[in-house]
């Protein structure tokens, strides 16, 4: 996996620099540095954004049980409590 | 545990950073000594040095956790969602910025102030998105509206320029008088500004009992005050000729940013202070009207800043879909609306801004384009086919969520009215592409080559509209994490 979302983030941070050159009508390979930091940029751009999206799902499964906790307390302890004086 | 310091940090850096920019701007640009130099882009530099770094501040700070803290008596919030907006509204300015210095050059526009007054703005919406009270909402509207009237007239030789920003002064300072009314009629029938009384005392107001015209004039007051901002239909005359007139960059920035920080606004004000029949209604009102205003009127532009004005507004219309579901899932698909369309609206901007250099203002001056610089006829298309909502693009996948949101509430009729516009808004989309790839110019131009800046703002953001379908899902996560904070 990270293996993957290195290549991938290397060919998207290559692709955006060579685009970047044709936009600009200039040869593809133009500064062929300028494509080498472009793909360690996007390498660790799309490394990043993988590990973050990891902890945002995590964050979100603990808010949704927090409110799906908060929402139990509500109504089925009320209830438990009206249905005990009765 | 929270420390009010660092929370506010980022704030507290790009206002000392205004400052510093504001005297260093005066100092030297008046200085005999270094023959009185233009500084616009030496400012502008430092402008989004500036930017960057507040957002990489927002950034290592930010708490991935549900933990929301008031702060400064209780009048500003931290949550997940002021975090994610702010980051949002940042990226945009960066992105903004960034587009501006060929600007500089090519215009002999030497005016530092106009980065200053960009800047200052942002530090207007950053206080906007936390704010958590109506006196400090209001103050940081005010703050950022201020700067844009006179953003809007920085072209002072220009008279569409000083034209447009002594309407935009005008009808904002009307739009705020209406929405500080409607604060102080809440304020006179409820006794309370802060948005967690507020929201104690008006949920459910329509069916308790509590009904007052007070509250109810207040409330409408208010949203009328928003709309005119975020220059939904009734209230959308103003945008057509201030997006015009105005220098294209602040275009751009008028576009983009305070729509980040306005839908903020109203989602705290009303989805958690007060929701109700009456609102509802409003929003669904004002969201048709500015679909089919936005999608009938765009077809009769001739020129391409304002084909996009009245496209901003139709956009408009599809994001008040969100708010008008009212569900956790409509403001999911309103935030990612919000985000797709900024991206969409940077993407398209900056290709105007490189058109112009070539005296690109008539839509009729795109023909050929496909011939003189196919890339960016190419770029262009794919920018028009995302707002369009045609798949696999980014467009389509907020489109469609949207819609789905509108579904899943029973709002039947908004959806149909939604692909119904869709299906017109093509047309004109289209047609733009007809144009470059087609079409003739009436004049032939010359190319002149494209700055740096905006060959790669322009490429990332043709990356994330092509390919944003393949990994939807950190965009998804964070969307409905902000949702989440809004009720938690």
């Amino acid at each position: 996996m990270p293996l993957s979302a290195t290549m991938v983030g290397a060919l998207l941070g290559l692709g955006t620099q060579m685009y970047s050159n044709a936009l600009r009508k200039l040869p593809y390979m133009r500064h062929p540095w300028e494509h080498v930091v472009g793909m360690g940029l996007g390498a660790v751009f799309a490394n990043q954004l993988v590990k973050w999206d990891a902890k945002l799902k995590e964050d979100l499964d603990v808010m949704l049980d927090k409110a799906r906790a908060a929402n139990e307390r509500r109504y089925f302890v009320t209830l438990g409590i009206l249905c005990y004086e009765s | 545990m929270f420390n009010l310091f660092l929370a506010v940090f980022p704030e507290i850096f790009i206002i000392n950073a205004t400052f510093i920019l504001l005297i260093h701007g005066v100092v030297f640009s008046t200085s005999k000594k270094y023959d009185y130099p233009p500084l616009a882009s030496n400012v502008g530099w430092l402008g989004l040095l500036s930017v960057l770094i507040t957002l990489l501040l927002l950034a290592a700070g930010a708490p991935l956790l549900t933990i929301a803290h008031l702060f400064w008596n209780n009048l500003f919030r931290r949550d997940n969602f002021t975090y994610f907006c702010q980051i949002f509204l940042l990226l945009s300015t960066a992105g903004t910025i960034s587009m501006c210095f060929d600007f500089f050059d090519q215009e002999r526009f030497d005016a530092f102030e106009f980065i200053v007054l960009i800047l200052l703005s942002t530090c207007g919406m950053l206080f906007m998105i936390s704010a958590y009270d109506l006196i400090a909402m209001y103050l940081a509207i005010e703050l950022q509206s201020l700067c844009f009237y006179v953003i809007a007239a920085s072209k002072r030789k220009s008279e569409f320029s000083t034209e447009a920003g002594l309407k935009y002064l005008i009808l904002g300072a009307f739009s705020s008088g209406i929405l500080l009314f409607g604060c102080s009629m809440i304020y006179g029938s409820t006794g309370a500004t802060h948005f967690d009384q507020l929201a104690k005392i008006l949920t459910g107001y329509e069916i308790t009992g509590a009904r007052s015209s007070g509250i109810f004039m207040g409330i409408l007051f208010i949203a009328v005050g928003f709309l005119f901002k975020i220059t939904a239909v009734p209230f959308h005359m103003w945008a057509p000729d201030i997006y015009e007139g105005s220098p294209t960059p602040v275009t751009a920035f008028l576009s983009i940013a305070p729509k980040i920080s306005i839908f903020a606004n109203i989602l705290r004000v009303f989805i958690y202070g007060s929701y109700g029949a009456t609102l509802q209604q409003i929003f669904f009102f004002c969201s048709i009207a500015s679909m089919i205003l936005g999608a009938l009127a765009a077809m009769a532009q001739t020129k391409v800043k304002r084909l996009l004005a009245y496209s901003s507004i139709g956009h408009v219309g599809y994001i008040c879909i969100g708010f008008s579901c009212g569900t956790i899932e409509g403001i999911q698909s309103l935030l990612i609306g919000i985000f797709i369309y900024a991206l969409m609206t940077m993407d398209a901007f900056a290709i105007v801004l490189a058109l112009r250099q070539t005296r690109v203002k008539y839509i009729a001056d795109l023909g050929a384009l496909a011939k003189t610089n196919p890339i960016l006829a190419i770029t262009f298309s794919i920018t028009m086919f995302s707002y369009a909502g045609i798949p696999p693009l980014a467009g389509f996948c907020s489109k469609f969520y949207l819609f789905f949101a509108a579904l899943g509430c029973g709002a039947y009729f908004l959806a149909l009215v939604g692909v119904v516009t869709s299906v017109i808004g093509c047309f004109y989309y289209i047609r733009l592409v007809k144009r470059m790839f087609f079409d003739t110019p009436r004049t032939w131009i010359l190319y002149e080559p494209m700055d740096r800046n905006k060959s790669l703002l322009l490429a990332m953001t043709s990356f994330f509209i092509t390919l944003f379908l393949l990994y939807p899902s950190p965009l998804f996560s964070v969307t409905h994490q902000m949702a989440l904070s809004l009720y938690l």
